[in-house]
């Protein structure tokens, strides 16, 4: 009995002691993925599957982080999936009004991919990707 | 007797690790709370240090301690391919720009600045030590005004060595495991550092709109 009291006595006052929340988000391996990410831009694969993972168990509790439907449409919009990627960018929009200017451009330049800025050059690692085999630009078709 | 030994120990331990050191001069929160702002963005970290991979470590453990203080973070690597995208990709270059014309491009409330000043790990056999500073600056993206700024600086000394901070203590621990590894791992130091940052009473930054605390924290913000 006593014991049981001296537990209870230590855990309010543990919990008292000071007022750091508890996790509001599903965080998964945001963190570790994308550091990976910006050390080696070849493992893109993985932080795709690691932010596909976050989703699917931040939406089964309603915890999905600011920020993780856009860099998931993100990396949709890098490996040449423009559909689907206005689709994370729009849930984005929706979740978090703050995002809604970023996001509008993000779903502008999916359905017009690199307008007018500059010419065509090869542009060096614009994009994070290991740019895939097959790559559709438009620009390319323009007559002279 | 043991077990209960044990377990106010615990409890006693959970105090120390959970709480954050109380400043010494608490920040000035005027201009924050007038602007009230909802949406941060975090631009790329400036590094004055030879540590190539440390503003890596910060970006990607940032968005966390941000988001879970209440605020819309925005994503921090489609910022970063974005603002590369448009020239801004050289860290030296955003923090130069006008926040006013970031927070026009992105329909942003604040911009975070980060500079880590110091990553010093000095490695030796018995003692490896780190040494790290940073500074955290959030600006007005409709101003440009500086609303909110803190600066963390930080040894920690690995190895069993008892530095009197708990919080200092935990890193020690975590770094000191990283660092017995080949390929040093400083996340849990970044993650501490960060989170450190914008918790810490009285410095770091108050409840967002999206924390159950805002707007109810003024004795501690």
């Amino acid at each position: 009995m006593n014991y049981t009291i001296a537990l209870l006595l230590a855990a309010s006052i543990a919990s008292v002691g000071c007022n750091r929340p508890t996790q509001t988000y599903e965080w998964g391996k945001y963190e570790s993925s994308l550091y990976t990410l910006m050390k080696d831009p070849t493992s893109l694969d993985k932080y795709g599957i690691a932010l596909q993972k976050q989703i699917k168990n931040g939406e089964e509790s309603n915890k999905v982080p600011p920020g993780i439907y856009a860099e998931y449409g993100y990396f949709l919009t890098v490996t040449n999936q423009p559909g689907e990627a206005i689709k994370y960018y729009e849930k984005e929009k929706q979740r978090w009004p703050e995002s809604a200017r970023l996001m509008d451009k993000m779903i502008m330049n999916c359905k017009s991919p690199k307008p007018t800025q500059a010419p065509p050059t090869p542009a060096p690692a614009a994009i994070v990707a290991p740019a895939p085999a097959v790559v559709i630009a438009p620009a390319q078709v323009k007559e002279s | 007797m043991i077990s209960l030994r044990i377990a106010l120990l615990t409890s006693v331990l959970g105090v120390l690790i959970g709480c954050n050191p109380p400043a010494t001069n608490p920040s000035d929160y005027t201009k924050l709370r007038a602007e009230s702002p909802r949406s941060i963005l975090v631009v790329p970290v400036i590094n004055r240090t030879v540590d190539v991979t440390a503003p890596d470590y910060f970006l990607a453990t940032i968005s966390r301690p941000v988001a879970e203080r209440g605020y819309y973070v925005f994503p921090v690597n489609l910022v970063k391919r974005v603002l590369e995208d448009d020239g801004l990709g050289d860290a030296n270059l955003v923090h130069q720009a006008n926040p006013k014309r970031l927070g026009e491009l992105f329909g942003v409330d604040t911009i975070l600045y980060i500079t880590i000043e110091k990553w010093d790990a000095k490695y030796a056999v018995l003692s490896t030590s780190v040494q790290v500073e940073f500074t955290y600056s959030l600006k007005s993206g409709k101003t440009g005004e500086e609303l909110w700024k803190s600066k963390e600086a930080m040894t920690y000394v690995p190895q069993n060595s008892n530095s009197g901070n708990p919080i200092a203590n935990l890193i020690s621990a975590a770094v000191n495991a990283a660092m017995t590894k080949a390929a040093p791992n400083y996340i849990p130091l970044a993650q501490q550092a960060n989170g450190h940052a914008v918790l810490r009473v009285h410095k770091g930054l108050p409840a967002g709109p999206y924390n159950s605390e805002f707007g109810k924290d003024q004795d501690s913000f």
